[in-house]
């Protein structure tokens, strides 16, 4: 699945992202790598963009360039 | 390259400060530069170029500090990255001497990402390691010794804020500049060193560092440079990426992956982490104002003061501003009544410009004071993450909301705000709408054509929706505009919107005031001289040729007609006006000064472009009025009043303007002895007045944004679309109120 595909709440982690995508490279930029946990903070009041943390920082980005990023599902952080 | 060898003395360097957005990478120029920055543009780019000499120099050598824009890394695609890459690599500029790159202490690898490619350009680098304060209640602790070592160039640690570490940084800036240090190289994969020595061998004089940049970044600042020099470089280039991809690296992320799998290697056992959590208010304050409702809620009470701020509480201090220039045309007046032509350049054309200039900087200051504040606090990455839906379809970005607002209050102020925008389509876009929002100098010309003509036939309901409606004519043209030629004509592909959501800061009320204070400056330089050199134009415009024979023609007109009127004969007519009769005397003034603008070539050439108006109902009159409102809107109705023989002192709520214009008639033509104020006409020059550009001082700050062609094609653009309004309003009105 990919990352606009996860509820608010929900965390995955990042398997691969899309080649030649400049969302992609930017997020892979700021650390978004294959590996690193995910997690869904927040949906905009008309549900685009999300906001999404990882590696303790926030960032918002619209659901097509969350599309670029495919993740798996993961259980709540232990 | 052209270090000096260490030890040589240099007579002058320089040094790039580089960082990612909100670093405190201003703050420090600030204090490494003191006051004394230059501002100007990178040539051909409206991308704000700011330098400095360093404080306290090296004996015997001038060192200039060249702030580079916020980015967090060198492969992104906008225009500020792209800079940021061309002075890096010397292109166009003097190569960098040494970079600093700040980086915030409570986020050090990712922030570390971009040193990491800067050094990959081959340059020296100097780390500030900024933000200590808020790592270290976080509970972080750094390893400096540890850190300096694995990373092979000086760390130094400040408090930007505060100043702290400050001076420690100039004397690690001087040592950097004798022995330059570079940090430890990055170890590329074999398919990587292949890929680029393959770059090299078809592009002579690729750096090492470009063919990275290259490799990885096909759409970036090196390709376009390199752009012309042929199809071998491309399919080297699809080589490449083709080769890392056999090699099990996906080229997308793979320098990322790369630089990253570096630095947690020098990384190692330089930060502890004690264990405090991070900015946690931060997050319950973003469950308030990032909440559907209430953070919706908060947003529009925000936006509701910063609109109010500019449209409202800004007009005390306009008003002053005015009544300032006005004592000063009174002051000078008397002293140049000797010379009438250098007496009218002199009040009306440069006291008057000027004065139209220095209105506009309370609207100026109190805006960027706000979005100071609200970009010093993280609360506009919020705003731009709650309205971009709204923006987004069209070719714009949540961060369009506070450029276009403001430009309900004035057009100036929200293109200048359109800075805060990276993505420069985005931006674009966002400053060709600002004149389209309707804004406080189109309101008089409403209120004073619905109260003359809507208000007395549709009573007073009707003419509050008319207003209401009027203010979202231009909105509604707009909008769908941006989206055709965005989205369709264009195609653009929008840049991901992609933004870091900052801690909530206390804002830093010095630097604040300073920015602000920049930004009023810069307008009233750059701008300012445009506005006066068109105020200057169109007065002259409207003075001359003067009509020599104009004031005997027009005091005989009077006295007969006065005379006729009053049933005397003339010579008593004639005697009371020698007498000074003041009541005379003044109408004789106004007669004459309409009939001179009636003669004017602005008034002649009004009187032959008039057929072209004709098909939305204008008549010469209406004409000229709204030719000479084009450097300023406001103007038609000192205008009107001047053309209706009332004189220039009149405002919207004039009755006898309203009275003389609604007894206004065709004199000729089709519709002789009609009146010329219908309906129609009037919603055709209020649609008018919604659409066009009819505002030098905004044509000139947007070629001041963008440059004179865009300044050019909106002034050109909206006028079109003006005329398109007002033809099809009178079309439609004429044959609906038939
Ligand atoms: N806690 C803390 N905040 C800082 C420091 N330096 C700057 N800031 C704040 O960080 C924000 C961004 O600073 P600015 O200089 O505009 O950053 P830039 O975007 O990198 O140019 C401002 O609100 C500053 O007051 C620092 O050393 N410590």
């Amino acid at each position: 699945m990919t990352l606009n595909q996860l509820r608010v709440g929900q965390a995955g982690r990042v398997l691969s992202v899309a080649p030649d995508s400049p969302s992609a490279t930017l997020l892979a930029a700021l650390g978004l790598l294959p590996g690193t946990r995910v997690l869904i903070e927040r949906l905009a009041p008309l549900g685009d963009p999300i906001s999404i943390r990882f590696n303790g920082q926030e960032f918002s980005l619209r659901r097509q360039d969350a599309r670029e990023v495919v993740v798996q599902r993961e259980g709540p952080e232990r | 390259m052209n270090d000096a060898p260490a030890g040589a003395v240099r007579t002058s360097a320089l040094v790039a400060l580089i960082g990612n957005p909100n670093t405190g990478k201003t703050t420090l120029f600030n204090h490494l530069t003191g006051l004394r920055q230059k501002i100007a543009n990178y040539p051909g780019v409206t991308v704000e170029k700011k330098s400095g000499p360093l404080r306290r120099a090296p004996a015997g050598c001038a060192v200039e500090i060249l702030d580079l824009p916020g980015a967090y890394s060198l492969s992104a695609r906008s225009l500020d990255e792209r800079i940021a890459v061309d002075v890096l690599s010397g292109v166009g500029h003097r190569r960098p001497d040494l970079v600093v790159c700040v980086v915030d202490a409570t986020n050090l690898r990712r922030n570390l990402f971009l040193a990491s490619q800067v050094a990959d350009l081959g340059l020296p680098l100097v780390l500030v390691l900024n933000q200590v304060d808020a790592a270290r209640k976080q509970g972080l602790r750094f390893d400096l010794d540890r850190l300096e070592a694995q990373l092979g160039v000086p760390v130094v640690p400040t408090v930007a804020k505060r100043g702290e570490g400050v001076d420690a940084l100039i004397d690690a800036i001087h040592r950097a500049l004798r022995e330059p240090r570079r940090m430890a190289p990055i170890a590329w994969p074999e398919a990587v060193l292949e890929a680029r020595s393959r770059l090299r061998a078809v592009t002579p004089g690729l750096t090492d560092g470009d063919a990275t940049r290259l490799l990885f970044d096909s759409g970036g600042a090196v390709a376009r440079r390199v752009a012309t020099n042929g199809g071998g470089l491309e399919a080297a280039i699809r080589e490449g990426r083709e080769a890392l991809f056999k090699a099990g690296l996906n080229p997308g992320p793979a320098e990322a992956v790369l630089h990253y799998a570096h630095l947690d290697g020098l990384l190692e056992a330089t930060i502890e982490e004690g264990g405090a959590m991070g900015p946690a208010h931060t997050e319950s304050i973003d469950r308030l104002l990032l909440h559907r409702c209430w953070g919706t809620a908060v947003f529009l009470g925000v936006m509701w003061a910063v609109f109010q701020s500019v449209y409202t509480w800004s007009g005390p201090l306009m008003d002053g501003i005015e009544a300032l220039t006005g004592r000063a045309q009174a002051l000078v007046a008397p002293g140049l009544a000797g010379t009438p032509t250098l007496q009218s350049l002199v009040v009306d054309g440069i006291l008057g410009g000027v004065g139209g200039v220095v209105v506009f900087l309370p609207q100026i200051f109190l805006l960027f004071f706000w979005i100071g504040l609200l970009e010093d606090t993280g609360y506009m990455a919020r705003a731009a993450f709650l309205m971009d839906r709204l923006f987004g379809w069209c070719g714009l970005n949540g961060k369009s909301f506070v450029p276009l607002l403001s430009s309900y209050a004035c057009a100036i102020p929200g293109v200048m705000a359109a800075r805060t925008m990276e993505d420069p389509k985005a931006r674009l876009t966002t400053i060709l709408m600002a004149p389209f929002m309707s804004c406080s100098a189109r309101l008089p010309v409403y209120v004073l054509l619905i109260g003359a003509f809507i208000e007395p036939v549709s009573g007073a309901a009707v003419a509050g929706w008319v207003l209401f409606a009027m203010h979202f004519v231009g909105l509604a043209v707009s909008l769908p505009l941006a989206w055709f030629f965005n989205r369709v004509l264009l195609r653009v592909e929008p840049l991901p919107f992609i933004l870091e959501m900052p801690p909530y800061r206390a804002p830093r009320w010095r630097d604040l005031l300073w920015r602000m204070w920049e930004r009023g400056q810069e307008f009233l330089l750059r701008a300012g001289t445009v506005i006066l050199a068109f105020s200057v134009i169109i007065w002259a415009l409207l003075y001359f040729p003067r009509g020599e024979s104009l004031a005997a023609r027009e005091t005989a007109a009077l006295i007969a007609e006065t005379a006729a009127a009053a049933g005397v004969a003339p010579a008593e007519i004639e005697a009371r006006l020698a007498d000074g009769d003041s009541e005379l005397v003044a109408a004789l003034a106004h007669r004459i000064e309409g009939a001179q603008v009636e003669q004017s070539y602005l008034g002649r050439f009004g009187k032959t472009v008039q057929p072209l108006f004709a098909p939305a109902g204008f008549d010469w009159k209406i004409t000229v009025s709204i030719l000479s409102s084009f450097p300023a809107r406001e103007v038609i109705i000192a205008t009107l009043g001047i053309i209706y023989r009332l004189g220039p002192e009149i405002d919207e709520e004039s009755g006898s303007l309203r009275e003389r214009m609604a007894a206004e008639r065709w004199a000729a033509g089709p519709r002789a002895g009609m009146p010329v104020f219908t309906i129609p006409v009037v919603l055709a020059i209020m649609v008018f007045f919604a659409l066009c550009l009819q505002c030098g001082a905004t044509v000139a700050v947007i070629r001041r944004e963008l440059d004179w062609r865009w300044a050019a094609a909106a002034f050109a653009g909206m006028t079109l679309l003006a005329w398109i309004g007002a033809v099809v309003t009178y079309q439609f009105g004429a044959r609906w109120f038939a």
